[in-house]
């Protein structure tokens, strides 16, 4: 239990897992569904991808099992030879900043329209990376801490507000399930991922889990809390505002919440505790890229740590300053989107054969 | 690092860019959206919150309110044209909106509200509402120092006790209906002896206003809708008039039928009621076909509103202002599909029965033997 | 500095130690005859130090011994026969003398004899033992720790009589030399933990330490925190439980205060009492304590954010009555509540300063009669005032006192957060104060365990404090710490 020595409990890589994946994904995801089915079955898109992700988990973890991965850097490096994989080794790690900076720089967009209309954005991206470099200082360890602590206050919170927002909810509005059959959902399949967004992490973390036999279901947990928050929200966002709605409203979630008030308590307007526990959100999702972008530096150039840290805020901050408007931000996402798939699946899979075909040659 | 922190609060302690002291703005509770006398533009009327002095020894009658008039083109333009007269206006307790006649007839209500949606202040559970009169006029009557937009806004509570009243329509609603099939009744508002009513209702189709409803009327579409919550049905037994309170919803099915483009739809719904008051000199509500009696009537009565407002929304507003296509989109979706756009014409074709099935379970505390 | 061996003759001894000693007015030279061997003693004391009634009857005693004809003895077996009960220590030199002198002892030389005896007729300045002050328990054990180190480790033996139970003593000090003991279950207490506590300790370089308040700043992890790292405790019940924790408890002569390392924040936060009480109770009190360390924190930081930042998050009829209230008072809501929070603050402190008749009634006239001015004046604004006491009362309720320090101290923090960049502002302070509390570790302990309120077996005692039974009856087992 000791703090130094920077190993995680199975309970830890689920919040970590959870948080970096309830991000700005959560407040745009059922617009952007919504979008490509054109119809109210997206729920049932968010559960098909589910369950597919959550079977190519179980693989990926059978697969780092068999080679026993401890570090995904070094196992890359046998793989890749010294030099391809510095420069596979450079494009996650661009990866990682550039989804660190999205998150903030999508956060920085929520408090402007929300919070704090006329305070320059740079102040509030650059007082959260701040923040997060103070938290990285810590490692992997204060990380798994503050998850842990933001995670059941968000999930508590978030349930809380959904609950309170019974009355609004049209039923009506989500029928008919599959009205236009099977084909659209099917379509709808990839889209959305931008929610996915940090399952990927666990391959990185694969190494830095306590008790190994227990990480299959702590990845799994990880992943099944945002999904079914995921669902939750998909179905009252659209069973409140209706399809077309959906589709028109940019932040779909923060409008659902505001259209309806909670009369006779202190409390009345629920966005409050919405946009407060998505700061925290946008905070550790923020934090954890960061991190393994820094992390992965220093495994690549072997330089220190804290060096990589304070060398990243400029990067993240000015890479954040590049999207001009809310169109190019979304540009932005889409972008990295194409690249998560890659991280995800094409990677590992890569990675596995080749060591595969390696280690057998030798031993053979 | 802990250098880096202090050179971070140096340009943090120099300004506060979004610090607007509360008193210091002008809280909007309620909006008045009228047609200005020039041309191609709106009057926009803001209803501002005046907080109590903390002065104990006046005990003058202070005005809670005060209210800002502007014209300009675009809502927006208005709300900024406004600050040349009041503090910085803060939309984000607005409670009403209310909206002319006149302006409806002409600008389409997507544009109205579309500032107030687009806007992060303005909240979706904004109420919506139609006036007769000038907007200004109602905001502007001042009933024992009462707040119109609050008391306008207090109102919307009494649908559970009577059935003249339309569900309270929000800003979200409204967007969402006119994203959607774009036809919905909105709640009337109007002054009469110098007091805020709730009074008829308009219909909107297609972002436009088509046609006014009196309180029967939204009584009956009440019905049609399965919106009522309580209130009272007025008949007549005997000769003599008796009514009968609503107190629950038991069922409500509809069910569509295609046969080819024709549509039908059957609505059943059952109320749970109670005699209420009864004129007739010789009642026996002890007995029971003394109150089967009742319901039929009651029933009938009911019914018979029922179809005057279908024939009215068929043949008047050639709209489908109950929202029926909900049933129509999940029973029949590729029906739908095809024919989204000619909603209005079907609807106006169709036939639609309606079943209501009372049942008086309670006569009060006076079952009236003569 | 002379190492001179003792003299054997006794004027010479006196007129050495003089000379040593000689710009020292409270050193007393008494001679004693002894009739029965025609002999003389001489005692040398500091004068205060000494227990007079044990002195006078070794003195009667000494003065009337008869040589026994039957087994004669020499004069040396008589004296040491006489001192036995209170003799230490053998001396042969001046310097050792003198530095017994002044510790309190005293000496005894006899003519003929170069050897001095070190007597210890001390007499201990205590106090009685009673109740603690800081700490006060409704239903519990009334008893607190004194200054003694040895009475207060008296104490621990009295109520745990196991024999694992560890006391080692160390002495710490460049200068003034200060007994130092850590205690301990061999067994129950991690040998890495005993390790590093004892490393710790050993390396304090100080002159001097008045209380055990100066030795948890030297030994703690991070001084920099605002946060205590070492929980400290005048309760022997409190430090009972922690010895059964594992942990292991510092206690410092001359300090009622023990200290017990690790900590955490959990166990900043309970009170013994949560424990004498049934669990209704105490999980209802110890889930306030949790909250009212939130609102000590926050209340104002959101109140600033919310009137002068977001006035659109508040609801309609509130919003109103805020506007009322401030409408005015001529500051923003930041120097308000600075106004407000600062003046409490003075308050307090006046309040602890003075002579407590007279410290409660500033306290009370202060804040009512300040308040009341304020607001009349259009100072402040009332609900500031309400807001402000509400705060001030809910940073009492934190068991620790220090630790309450730490919280008042960072409320200010959140209100300069608040006051420039809002909500987010306080947001911001919050993740800050999380990350923070993240990083820091007490002897190498995590200090703010998260999993401790979700993990499956720890989290009945961390937010609540369910039923004993239900935790198979041994509350303290802290699951983490085991050394099994």
């Amino acid at each position: 239990m000791s703090q130094a020595d920077g190993k995680i409990l199975s309970g830890e890589l689920a919040a970590i897992i959870s948080c970096s994946m309830l991000g700005v994904g959560m407040l745009t995801l059922p617009r952007t569904i919504t979008e490509k089915i054109n119809s109210s079955d997206g729920w049932i898109v968010l559960i098909f991808n589910g369950v597919l992700i959550s079977l190519f988990i179980c693989l990926l973890i059978v697969m780092l099992k068999k080679h026993q991965v401890t570090n995904y850097y070094a196992y890359m490096e046998e793989a890749f030879g010294k030099w391809l994989y510095k420069m596979v080794g450079l494009i996650v790690v661009v990866y990682f900043t550039g989804v660190a900076s999205f998150e903030v720089l999508a956060m920085g967009e929520m408090v402007r329209f929300y919070l704090l209309e006329e305070t320059p954005v740079e102040i509030v991206i650059l007082t959260m990376i701040l923040a997060t470099v103070h938290l990285l200082t810590g490692k992997i360890k204060a990380i798994a801490k503050v998850c842990v602590f933001f995670l059941p206050l968000t999930i508590v919170i978030v349930l809380l507000i959904y609950l309170l927002s019974i009355k609004v909810i049209d039923i009506k509005n989500l029928q008919p399930v599959l009205g236009k059959g099977f084909l659209p959902v099917m379509k709808g399949m990839g889209s959305g991922t931008l929610s996915f967004f940090g399952i990927e992490l666990f391959i990185f973390m694969f190494g830095t889990v306590k008790n190994k036999n227990k990480v299959k279901s702590g990845v799994l947990i990880g992943f099944f809390i945002p999904v079914i928050l995921y669902v939750i929200t998909y179905v009252l966002v659209v069973a409140t505002l209706t399809v077309p709605e959906v589709k028109s409203v940019t932040w779909p979630t923060i409008s659902f919440v505001q259209s309806y008030e909670v009369k006779g308590i202190f409390i009345e307007r629920l966005e409050l505790f919405l946009l407060i526990t998505w700061i925290l959100q946008f905070f550790c999702t923020h934090a954890i890229y960061y991190y393994f972008a820094a992390e992965g530096l220093t495994e690549i150039f072997n330089n220190s740590y804290t060096t990589n840290l304070i060398v990243l805020v400029p990067l993240v901050f000015f890479l954040a300053k590049i999207p001009k408007n809310t169109i190019e931000i979304f540009t932005f996402s889409d972008i990295l989107g194409y690249i998560f798939p890659f991280i995800l699946i094409g990677l590992p899979i890569i990675t596995f054969i080749i060591v595969q075909l390696k280690r057998s040659r030798r031993s053979g | 690092m802990k250098r880096l922190w202090l050179i971070l609060l140096i340009p943090l302690l120099s300004s506060c860019w979004d610090s607007h002291n509360i008193e210091e703005l002008s809280l909007v509770v309620g909006m008045g959206i009228d047609k200005s006398k020039k041309k191609n533009e709106i009057m926009l009327t803001e209803q501002i919150l005046v907080p109590p002095g903390n002065s104990l020894q006046e005990n003058q009658a202070q005005l809670k309110y005060k209210n800002v008039t502007v014209s300009a083109k675009t809502l927006h333009e208005a709300i900024r044209d406004s600050l040349l007269i009041t503090n910085t206006v803060l939309t984000n307790h607005q409670r009403i909106l209310l909206i002319n006649e006149d302006v409806l007839r002409k600008i389409p209500m997507e544009a109205i509200i579309n500032q107030s949606i687009r806007d992060n202040n303005t909240r979706r559970s904004c109420l919506v509402y139609l006036t007769k009169r000038p907007t200004r006029e109602i905001l502007g009557l001042a009933d024992y120092g009462e707040i119109p937009s609050n008391v306008i806004y207090e109102l919307k509570d009494n649908v559970k006790r009577t059935n003249k009243i339309l569900p309270p329509l929000t800003l979200g609603n409204a967007s969402s209906s006119l994203q959607s099939d774009g036809s919905f009744a909105i709640q009337g508002v109007e002054i009469k002896g110098k007091k805020l009513i709730l009074e008829g209702a308009g219909v909107i189709n297609n972002s436009k206003l088509v046609g006014v409803m009196n309180n029967e009327d939204i009584a009956s579409l009440n019905w049609l809708n399965g919106e009522v919550k309580g209130g009272i049905i007025e008949a007549v037994h005997h000769g003599n008039p008796f009514s009968v309170e609503v107190i629950k919803r038991t069922k409500r099915k509809v069910t569509t039928e295609l046969n080819g483009d024709h549509l039908t739809i059957n609505v059943k719904v059952g109320y749970t009621t109670r005699l209420s008051e009864d004129w007739y000199g010789k009642e026996n509500s002890f007995k029971k076909s003394y109150l089967k009696d009742a319901e039929r009537v009651a029933e009938d009565k009911v019914e018979e509103d029922v179809e005057e407002i279908v024939w009215k929304l068929q043949h008047k507003y050639k709209t489908g202002v109950a929202g029926l296509y909900r049933y129509v989109e999940n029973q029949h979706p590729k029906f739908w599909e095809k024919n989204k756009n000619k909603w209005d014409e079907i609807f106006s074709n169709a036939d639609i029965n309606y079943q209501v099935d009372l049942r008086i379970i309670d006569f009060g505390s006076k079952g009236g033997v003569k | 500095m002379q190492t001179k061996t003792l003299h054997k003759r006794l004027d010479q001894k006196q007129e050495n130690l003089k000379s040593l000693l000689d710009m020292q007015d409270d050193v007393v030279f008494k001679e004693v005859f002894i009739p029965g061997y025609e002999s003389t003693g001489l005692f040398v004391f500091v004068n205060g130090t000494m227990d007079y009634p044990a002195f006078n009857e070794i003195v009667l005693d000494l003065s009337a011994a008869q040589v026994e004809t039957n087994h004669p003895i020499s004069i040396e077996q008589l004296v040491l026969s006489k001192i036995c009960p209170v003799r230490e220590q053998d001396i042969e030199t001046y310097e050792k003398a003198k530095e017994y002198i002044f510790d309190g002892k005293t000496l005894l030389f006899i003519d003929g004899i170069v050897t001095g005896y070190v007597l210890n007729l001390e007499k201990e300045k205590i106090r009685a033992l009673s109740e603690p002050s800081t700490e006060r328990v409704v239903r519990g054990p009334k008893i607190g720790f004194i200054e003694s180190l040895q009475e207060n480790i008296g104490l621990i033996r009295q109520y745990s009589s196991h024999p694992s139970l560890i006391v080692k003593q160390h002495k710490i000090g460049t200068m003034e030399k200060r007994e130092v003991a850590l205690i301990y279950y061999e067994g129950k207490a991690s040998d890495s933990l005993i390790k590093e506590v004892n490393q710790r300790v050993n390396e304090v370089k100080a002159t001097d330490l008045q209380d055990s308040g100066m030795l948890e700043e030297l030994i703690e992890d991070t001084a920099f925190s605002p946060f205590p790292q070492i929980q400290n405790t005048e309760r022997p019940d409190k430090v009972l439980a922690a010895l059964q924790e594992g942990r292991v408890v510092i206690m410092m002569d001359g300090s009622p205060f023990a200290l017990m390392a690790p900590t955490t924040i959990t166990m900043l936060l309970q009170s013994p009492d949560d424990y004498y009480e049934r669990w209704v109770a105490g999980s209802f009190l110890r889930a306030l304590r949790y909250f009212s360390l939130f609102v000590t924190v926050f209340l104002s930081g959101i109140y600033i954010s919310l009137v002068s930042f977001n006035p659109g998050l508040l609801p309609t009829e509130l919003a109103m009555t805020i506007a009322g209230t401030r409408e005015n008072v001529p500051f923003p809501p930041f120097v308000e509540a600075i106004i407000m929070e600062l003046t409490i603050e003075l308050l307090r402190e006046a309040g602890i300063r003075l002579p407590s008749p007279i410290g409660q009634t500033v306290g009370l006239v202060g804040g009512v009669i300040i308040g009341q001015a304020a607001v009349q004046a259009n100072i402040v604004s009332s609900l500031m005032v309400i807001i402000v006491s509400i705060t001030t009362i809910t940073s009492f309720t934190v068991p620790q006192y220090s630790f309450g320090l730490a919280f008042r101290a960072l409320r200010f923090g959140a209100m300069i957060f608040s006051a420039v960049l809002g909500l987010y502002g306080t947001t911001l302070f919050f993740i800050i104060v999380i990350s923070h509390l993240s990083k820091l570790t007490s002897f190498q302990e995590p200090y703010f365990q998260p999993m401790d309120f979700i993990g499956k077996k720890t989290w009945k005692d961390a937010f609540f404090r369910l039923p004993k039974r239900k935790k198979g009856g041994n509350i303290l087992e802290s699951s983490g710490r085991q050394n099994s």
